[in-house]
């Protein structure tokens, strides 16, 4: 099963994809590099019609013309800075990751095990931006490193140049053989590496401690030691390389966090990146630059998603390349083939051509997809369930949500009342569970902090009226004030010794901004962003993700490929360019538009371990016995496999909660969501920003703080939830 | 050869401590084939791992000695135990798929505990021959995996020079490199002393092909080869007594034949001590000489095998007996009373005995 | 093949079931076939207990899976007796029956699985596992009635309806799966391995529950198991299948006193019993899989004696033990009539 997955993927991204003239980009950089040279022509009308999934060819030559600078040079230089970036940030984490988790695990439960866990449970809730800027105000303040740059002028430009060839600092100090050269590019690169790093480890040493355990209940383990080896032997030797297998799999997905994450390190510590190449080319919106940076970095990813394929094949004898295909997939790697012939040849034929494909394999889809409705007519609810959740995602987001909360309420009371007898006596068993679980929850104190945490700041949110009361002038209450008076900006925190100073007002509790924000208003309101973000996006995403999913893992064949299919290419662009890449498309700045985008973003990989389980439940003797009783599939979906995904849904619900905020906020802090004075953390944290060097930190670090505490809350909340619902899963 | 007194572990669980032995007494002598029998929970398994120190980390043992050879080995220290496992007591389990490593071949498997008992061997037959003690195969993948590894570095290698970017090829060509030097030394060395003494274990267990099989993974071999894997392992460090805890459970019938036959051929060469876990008498009546039947962490009946059929004393035991289908045809000899179970009534006074409310874990 | 059974009727009637499962290569074509189900004829006599044997491999489940319509056959059929269709069918071959008899034809087969522990939906309280069935026909008058009395049919009771299934121990689990196959008041159960994952003790009160039930309402049963003592005890008649074949089919008492066929002498022998001196033969070799290469050179390989096989012979010669070489077994014989509905592919 488990090689299938490998050979689909690796099908997918080394041979083809449905999505062709995605796929000729990503198997020819060369033609990339010597489009953009070459070709200064006009930007195609296509592009607009196009999506950027599907412009891709049209973009490559469009781009060169908006970006107005030697584009391949800047490119090359560019791309270099950011890869040689990532991929020391890459080697630190995985370094220091592995054995940390390794290490974790053997000392399980004793304080080594506690103290790395909050170590990676920080890791992952503390924003990325909020922890550079808390480095680059220590460095700024307290050292003399230059942080904002990325090599010393002095030293390279004018005493002592030497000759780049790769643009990778590092290499070209060595081919110089110049040591002080490579030690000024290692200083200047430390401190975004890290910063880079630290996400992706506390990631990696979770994934390793829980792999380790895993591995360390497994019967071989049991062998290995009645042999006679040692316990070092055994855990080394035996259940690090098993343990390491799982991990590898999804380190892919950790470098796209790392893609991710490069465009805000750029961006705090103007390092001459793709990704703040990127940020500016957003902020004006132009349309083209960003679609290359997208692809560029799904390129990216792609790429090293295949290394990693190829790594898990090594380690695991069981798993074997390459396999069985089917027709379809080689008729697209045929007709991929076809299409970069075609585009050596002639752009425009490339693009009329990679049209002509799109809109035919759309047909197609279509086509196979009525024709199985009409063979089967039962079958036709998958259309409506589809349709339905379109409906349901639509009116959560457009407000209609509550009408459909209370009707359902209603519903679900008359249901009650009219099942009453039953309803009462299976009360019973669920109360007894449910007083066990309370029991586990007490016995775990992390998990009653992250409950505290998430009902503090729920408590907040909701009583924001009261704790932060507005101004009588306020229009609103969500939008922050701006004082202009010169005396009430950049206030320092007074916390709880504020009384009436100079003029009518009070001092501010938290200190206040640039541009006369109260920060502790900001943050107040601010819950309520976060809570309606965090509330909207988190429930229409599982909804869709619960519904695509189960009903694709559990039909498999075509309706799974397809669906498949298009999650890999949505996972493929990392979520934080993807978010940005449709404000800028649709150019619209609003708050809804960014929840639209946070959903696009965070559906495909929900969806795709809901379907993982669905495909587990699916082979499980009582489905095959509700079948042989006669059951619908629609029953069997809803009735059987989906209440057994519930357990995976809250637990990764809880803790997206957290990181869904994490999103917003970064988006905030980039300056998009909502207009420039709406009440968000993200937002707060970028006007601090400035402050830094000034040495006022109160702007920055109590919004970063609330963010962080917001996820650190509810991750702990997933965390102890996931203990107690699945009980294989404690320690 | 072992002897157990009074043995008594505990299970440290969520829903408290479990007593999973009470107390167990058994004697095995060299040479002997020795059954356990018992239901789920009854402490089978538990009492084997106890002795060799395989417990989870939430068993313990709470009482009782533990006697190799005269040697009481209850306390004694991690290095010792170290000797025994694997050196003096080799140990199957249950399903050898679970139980092999599935990311380590057979001849790295066999190997190890070959280099921790049978150093000495390995020397001798390395100067004998004069050939290398062991040769490491590693690095090195499957043919697909090779040549994609390949294929991807030429592509970037070629791509790189066309774009004129010589250096970024330097990596892929590195990887090639060592690729090619990897097979290089590996080419032709002959086997190395370890590599002959693995595929000796193999034909220990008559198995035809040692050679290829020891370049295997478990997972490419069937069900009883795989048993005949492990049981080369866990004889290869010359251990004079051999424990296996269900080793049939999970094949086929025909194949446990086969596996029992050979268990009772390798016992007969090498004059072995055995002791057979396992659930199904019938097993017992064939391969054992001797048989205790243990309910619930106690031993409740010892006996030879023939005395146990035709005579079984404890009314567990009769239970036990009775409860096999068809047991008036196979056991005739078996005295019952109108009062004891037979499979012909569906209440029986079994389920006096087997009021089996929490499973106990029994590894 | 004429077989006339004098006393009883025959309630499901296999013709020449075949199931091929193809194997593709990388371009997409077949290289081989899986016949899991090879040509198999049955006739399954109501009210009685067939029993199916076999290692794996051999077909019976797929078999099982066959009957019960979880998947489809690639060809045979499978006849259905008047009992069942009340001659209300517009066909009695499984394969032609339209989607609203076939719920009906559900109705009347229920099903046991091997494992008690996949078989109930965790999350599922006893109650609505065991109404499940009838909810899925409609028929749910006096629903709390029935799940009660079908509860106290296999030996639990009213209590034990508001439970989940983790509470139970395995006898009780499969005891609810029995309860839940009844549900419907079918004509024919199905087992699969019903008692495999059972103790040796709660085997014995499951299987003299399954007796009891099976008078009280005149159930036929079809009993899938690879532990002949357990078959020796349930049934009335039965078939030993090998590589998707039937190779040797009689009634219990005449097979096991009177095998002909080597490969059910190997299994029986095979057994471990308490015979001490019973006639030892052994069967040598892998089990095999039932896999065909369809390039001819492959598949005439396989009727070659193997290295294992040979090295095995060597170690058993002179031990009184006979052997057969599973490469002989590969040879298809057809079944002949070797004693009173007795039949068997012997030469």
């Amino acid at each position: 099963m488990l090689g299938v997955t490998v050979i689909t993927f690796y099908l997918s991204y080394g041979m083809g994809d449905p999505l062709a003239p995605y796929v000729t980009e990503r198997t020819t950089p060369e033609q990339y590099e010597m489009l953009a040279e070459k070709h200064g022509l006009n930007e195609p009308i296509h592009v607009q019609y196009v999506t950027y999934l599907r412009g891709v060819i049209t973009f490559d030559w469009g781009y060169s013309e908006v970006v107005n600078e030697d584009v391949s040079e800047a490119l090359r230089y560019r791309f270099a800075a950011t890869l040689e970036l990532s991929i020391l940030a890459f080697i630190v984490a995985v370094a220091t990751a592995i054995p940390l988790g390794i290490f974790s695990s053997i000392r399980q439960n004793r304080w080594e095990d506690h103290g790395i866990r909050l170590f990676a449970l920080f890791g992952s809730a503390i924003p990325i931006f909020w922890f550079a800027l808390f480095l680059q105000y220590f460095f700024t303040l307290y050292t003399d490193w230059q942080i904002s740059l990325r090599y010393d002028p002095i030293l390279w430009e004018i005493t002592d140049p030497i000759e780049i060839k790769t643009n990778f600092l590092l290499i070209d100090s060595i081919a110089a053989g110049s040591w002080p050269h490579f030690i000024d590019a290692l200083k200047h690169m430390i401190l975004p590496a890290t910063v880079l790093a630290y996400g992706s480890m506390a990631t990696i040493i979770r994934l390793m401690r829980g792999n380790m355990l895993d591995v360390l209940g497994q019967d071989y383990i049991r062998t290995a030691k009645s042999k006679g080896l040692s316990e070092n032997q055994v855990t080394y030797k035996h259940g690090a390389p098993n343990a390491m297998i799982p991990t590898v799999t999804l380190l892919g997905m950790g470098f796209a966090g790392l893609i991710n994450g490069s465009v805000l390190t750029e961006t705090i510590f103007t390092w001459p990146g793709l990704g703040a190449w990127a940020i500016t080319a957003m902020r004006s919106l132009d349309v083209s630059a960003i679609l290359a940076y997208t692809l560029f970095s799904a390129f990216l990813y792609i790429i090293a998603n295949l290394i990693v394929d190829i790594l898990y094949a090594f380690l695991d004898p069981r798993v074997e390349l390459g396999g069985h295909s089917s027709i379809a997939e080689i008729l697209v790697v045929s007709l991929s083939i076809l299409m970069l012939i075609i585009t050596l040849i002639n752009i425009d034929a490339a693009v009329w051509f990679g049209f002509l494909i799109l809109v035919s394999l759309s047909g197609l889809t279509i086509y196979s997809i009525s024709k199985r409705m009409i063979e089967n007519p039962e079958d036709a609810w998958v259309i409506f369930l589809f349709a339905g959740t379109m409906f349901v995602v639509w009116s959560i987001l457009s407000g209609f949500f509550m009408t459909i909360i209370y009707s359902s309420l209603i519903v679900y009371t008359g249901y009650l009342i009219y099942y009453w007898q039953d309803v009462k006596e299976g009360l019973g068993p669920k109360l007894d569970e449910f007083k066990r679980s309370s029991y586990q929850i007490k016995k775990n104190p992390l998990t009653i902090l992250g409950l505290i945490l998430v009902i503090s700041l729920l408590s907040i949110a909701l009583f924001a009226p009261w704790l932060a009361p507005p101004a009588e002038t306020q229009r609103d209450p969500m939008r922050m004030e701006e004082h202009f008076e010169y005396n009430f900006n950049h206030q320092p925190p007074c916390y709880f010794s504020c009384t009436a100073e100079s003029g009518e007002e009070d001092g501010y509790i938290l200190g206040s901004t640039d541009r006369g924000y109260d920060i502790y208003y900001g943050i107040v309101w601010g819950s309520r962003t976060s809570l309606d973000v965090a509330v909207k996006v988190v429930f229409t995403g599982t909804f869709i993700a619960a519904v695509i999913g189960a009903v694709s893992g559990y039909y498999g064949g075509r309706i799974d490929d397809i669906v498949m299919r298009i999650t890999d290419v949505f996972i493929a662009i990392p979520g934080l360019v993807l978010a940005l890449a449709i404000i800028a498309v649709t150019g619209d700045n609003s708050i809804e538009m960014l929840m639209y985008a946070l959903i696009i973003v965070w559906w495909p990989g929900f969806t795709r371990i809901i379907r993982a389980e669905a495909l587990r439940i699916r082979k499980l003797p009582y489905i095959e016995a509700a079948k042989a009783s006669g059951a619908s599939d629609f029953r069997i979906i809803f009735q059987h496999v989906l209440p057994n995904c519930i357990t995976s849904i809250i637990v990764i619900a809880t803790m997206d909660m957290g990181g869904i905020v994490l999103s917003l906020a970064a988006l905030g802090f980039l300056g998009f969501g909502g207009g420039p004075d709406l009440a968000e953390w993200g937002k707060l944290v970028s006007f601090g920003q400035d402050d830094i060097l000034t040495g006022e930190w109160w702007g920055f670090f109590f919004p970063g703080l609330a963010i962080a505490l917001w996820a650190l809350g509810f991750y702990l909340l997933g965390d102890g939830v996931r203990d107690i619902l699945d009980p294989k899963q404690r320690n | 050869m072992l002897e157990i007194k009074d043995l008594k572990t505990n299970f440290n669980t969520y829903d408290g401590v479990v007593k999973a032995l009470n107390g167990v007494n058994l004697t095995i002598k060299d040479g002997e084939i020795f059954g356990l029998v018992g239901e789920t929970g009854s402490g089978k398994s538990v009492t084997c791992y106890s002795a060799l120190k395989l417990l989870p980390k939430t068993g313990e043992v709470v009482g009782g000695n533990i006697l190799l050879n005269g040697e009481d080995i209850t306390h004694a220290s991690e290095d010792r135990l170290r000797q025994i496992r694997g050196g003096e007591i080799g140990i199957i389990f249950q399903d050898p798929l679970s139980a092999l490593n599935p990311v380590m071949t057979v001849n790295e498997q066999i190997g190890e505990i070959l280099l921790l008992h049978q150093d000495a061997e390995i020397n001798k037959l390395a100067s004998e021959k004069g050939i290398p003690v062991y040769k490491s195969e590693k690095w090195k993948a499957s043919p697909g995996v090779e040549f994609t590894i390949m294929a991807f570095c030429i592509s970037f290698i070629s791509l790189f020079i066309m774009l004129g970017q010589f250096t970024f090829s330097l990596p892929f060509l590195f990887v090639i490199g060592m690729m090619f030097l990897r097979d290089y030394l590996q080419r032709d060395i002959p086997a190395s002393a370890l590599d002959l003494m693995v595929i000796d274990a193999l034909s220990r267990v008559k198995l035809p092909n040692p050679k290829q099989i020891a370049r295997s993974y478990p997972h490419e071999l069937s069900g009883g080869m795989q048993q005949r894997v492990m049981i080369a392992m866990a004889l290869a460090g010359k251990a004079k007594m051999l424990i296996a805890d269900e080793p049939t459970t999970a094949l086929d019938v025909t194949i446990q034949a086969q596996i029992l036959q050979l268990i009772k051929d390798i016992q007969k060469e090498e004059n072995m001590a055995v002791l057979l876990i396992t659930h199904d008498l019938g097993v017992v009546a064939e391969t054992c000489e001797k048989v205790a039947v243990m309910y619930k962490g106690k031993i409740v009946e010892e006996a030879s095998v023939d005395q146990i059929f035709t005579n079984p004393r404890h009314e567990y035991t009769r239970a036990l007996l009775s409860a096999i289908p068809k047991s008036e045809k196979h056991l005739p000899n078996l005295s019952t009373n109108k009062k004891s179970a037979r499979t012909t009534k569906s209440e029986s006074s079994i389920d006096d005995f087997l009021k089996v409310k929490k499973e106990i874990i029994d590894e | 093949m004429n077989k006339e059974s004098v006393n009883n009727q025959i309630i499901i009637s296999i013709k020449n079931l075949c199931k091929h499962f193809p194997v593709k290569n990388v371009w997409g074509t077949d290289v081989a076939l899986v016949k899991a189900l090879d040509g198999v004829d049955l006739e399954i006599e109501s009210g009685k207990t067939f029993g199916i044997v076999g290692e794996s491999g051999c077909g019976k489940t797929t078999l099982m899976r066959t009957l019960l319509r979880l998947v489809e056959p690639t060809s045979g059929s499978v006849v259905l007796s008047e009992e069942i269709t009340k001659n209300q069918f517009l066909s009695n071959s499984l394969e032609e029956l339209t989607s609203e008899e076939l719920r009906s034809f559900r109705r009347q087969i229920g099903v046991v699985f091997q494992d008690p522990m996949g078989a109930l939906n965790p999350r599922m309280l006893i109650k609505d596992i065991v109404s499940e069935p009838l909810v899925i026909h409609g028929k749910t008058k006096e629903i709390r009635e029935k799940v009660i009395s079908l509860l106290n049919n296999v030996g639990l009771g009213e209590e034990h309806m508001y439970r989940y299934p983790h509470e139970f121990s395995g006898g009780q689990r499969q005891r609810i799966v029995i309860a839940r196959a009844l549900a419907l008041d079918p004509k024919i159960l199905v087992l699969d391995e019903p008692t495999s994952a059972l103790d040796v003790s709660v085997q014995a009160q499951i299987l003299n529950l399954l007796n009891d039930l099976q008078k009280k309402y005149e159930l036929t049963y079809i009993f899938i198991s690879h532990d002949l003592s357990v078959i020796e005890y349930m049934c009335d008649r039965l078939a030993v299948m090998y590589l998707g074949k039937v190779v040797e089919e009689a009634d219990t008492e005449e097979l096991f006193s009177n095998p002909q066929h080597p490969y059910t002498k190997a299994l029986l022998s095979a057994t471990p019993n308490f015979e001490k001196h019973k006639e030892k033969i052994m069967i040598l070799g892998d089990v095999p899989s039932p896999i065909t290469y369809l390039d001819q050179t492959k598949a005439e390989l396989a009727t070659e004696i193997t290295e294992q096989e040979r090295l095995e012979i060597k170690t058993i010669e002179g031990k009184g033990i006979d052997y057969i070489v599973r490469s002989s077994l590969n040879e298809v014989l057809p079944l002949k009539e070797v004693g009173t509905s007795h039949y068997a592919r012997v030469k």
